[in-house]
This record gives C-alpha cells, structure tokens and sequence, in this order.
C-alpha cells in the first residue's frame, strides 16, 4: 500500500524531532545544575539575587545623599562580577554601564558588593552580571 | 566551547527620597522682589563679581516674564562704615550697575530707576560686624504696577 508523501515525512520527523529534544533538555538540565558552561541553577541565582538584596539599605544611604547635590540622579548601573569558587566572594566587579555618571554612587555600589558573598559557593566561578536601578521616591 | 546565555537579573531597584527643593532665590511680592542671596560687589568697588550673576538673571527673568511691573527701583545701601557721602555715592554706583547688568539681559531701561541710599536706612546694628553686612545690600522695590498680563513664551 502506498502512504501519501505528507504522512511519510511525518513519520520520519517526528523520531528526529523528539531525539533532538531529548538532546536539549539533557543539556539544559546539565548546566542548570553546573555540570558545565556558565549556566547558572535556579539556587545559585536565588543565593545571588538574596545577597545583592542585603545590599539594597547602604546602597540607598549612599544614593539618599548623591541625591542631596543632583536632585535629578537617577538611571541603572549595570555590574559584571564574578563568585569566587569556594569561597563565593564577590570579586572582579566591573562597572558595565552607568547612567548616574556619579563617581560617588558607583564607589560606593563596588565597595559595597564587593562585601558580599553567596551563602552557598559553586566549585567554580560562577560569573555574573547584575543591574541596578535608582530611582526617587514619587 | 558551550555559552549558554543568562537570563537577565530583574534589577535591584533603589529608592530614595528626594530632599526638599530649595526655596527660590527670587520670588515676586506684591510690593518688591526679593533676593534669598546678596548681589556681591568687589570691595569699595561697583563691580558685581561673577558669583551674582545668576542670581540677576533669576531677577531680569522675573521680570521678562512680569510685563506688569512698569517701574522697578533697584536700592542700593551700606553699612555705617566710612563717609555717608562716600557710601551714597558707592551704593548710587552699585545701583546703577545692577541696572545697567539687567538691562544687558534685555530688561527696558525706563522700567528701572536706580538709587543710592548710602548708611540711612540700615535693617540691623551697625555696630556688630553681622549687622553691618546685612546693611550692605540691593534691594528690588516695585514703584509702579499695572494689571496682571500673561506673557507667552514661544517654545
């Protein structure tokens, strides 16, 4: 019997395509749990996100008093950084982009993430890039 | 190599309140404008030192846009230091600079009249040196007014 052409590409797609997603969802799965590359676990990114957040009161004093010459200040500082292996320290960070072009907010945002460091350190380096907004209360 | 790209970080938002804006250095009453600052002169001199030269500006925008105020007199006055005649004529010359300044911004000269007041009207001690320096200074008195117009500005 004779199959129409639509039906036999069909049939011949579908184990190619599901081969390939097994392919992916095994790599994914794979970074996300560090195994390789600069993927980053859902833990690790929850560990980071929670220790730039206990940076969010000094970092507010510090804008709170920029603010008092430039009433106007405000944008994003975008930081690359890295989580040192073992340790989990915040080293090697690096101003990306800066909108507030205030020497003093951008000091004292490298000063005061370079204190921190994740609760839970990677085997490696886990590197990192990290915006921060400032903004004027309304 | 594998690159994986991340997901961005949502930021981390920072907020602050604003300070209190600073009042205006020059605001318009019904009778005077008012300066928060003192126009500087050079010492014994009636140049006006660069530092007043916004603050005048602030003034001649004032009354650019207050086409109302039909005659400004701009006084001049000093502390009791030295001759009143030395002083009248010091404070005339002060006077008459911070017109001739407003009239280089634009503002029309038959809208000012300038006077100078010399020691005779202090508004402190002049036997205490803080008193001496609040009689040293210009003032903006509104003599003549006639109804509130409304002044477009082409943007």
């Amino acid at each position: 019997m004779t199959r129409p052409l639509t039906t036999t590409l069909a049939g011949s797609l579908v184990p190619w395509l599901a081969g390939r997603l097994v392919l992916a969802a095994g790599l994914t799965a794979g970074l996300a749990a560090g195994c390789g590359g600069t993927g980053l676990g859902a833990d690790t990114r929850a560990d980071i996100t929670a220790r730039m957040t206990t940076a969010q009161q000094p970092l507010e004093s510090c804008y709170q008093a920029a603010l008092k010459t430039n009433r106007k200040l405000q944008g994003m500082i975008v930081l690359t950084f890295v989580a040192a292996p073992q340790t989990g320290q915040f080293q090697e960070i690096t101003v990306t982009r800066d909108e507030l072009d205030d020497p003093g907010v951008r000091k004292c945002v490298v000063d005061e993430v370079g204190k921190l460091k994740l609760d839970k350190p990677q085997a490696s380096r886990v590197s990192i890039s990290y915006p921060i907004h400032f903004a004027p209360n309304k | 190599m594998i690159t994986v790209k991340q997901d961005p970080f949502p930021p981390l938002e920072i907020r602050a309140d604003r300070p209190a804006a600073p009042p205006p250095r020059v605001v318009l009453t019904n009778s005077s404008i008012t300066i928060g600052e003192k126009v500087q002169f050079a010492t014994g001199s009636s140049q006006i030192l660069p530092v007043s030269f916004g603050l005048l500006d602030e003034v001649a925008k004032v009354l650019a846009d207050n086409p109302q105020i039909e005659l400004l007199q701009i006084d001049g006055h000093t502390d009791s230091t030295g001759t009143a005649a030395v002083n009248r004529k010091l404070s005339q010359q002060r006077a008459e600079s911070v017109m001739s300044y407003l009239t280089s911004k634009g503002v029309a000269g038959g809208r000012m009249k300038a006077k100078g007041f010399g020691p005779d009207k202090p508004i402190a001690d002049n036997s205490t040196d803080e008193g001496k320096e609040k009689n040293r200074r210009v003032e903006f008195n509104i003599l003549k007014q006639g109804p509130k117009k409304t002044v477009v500005h082409d943007d």
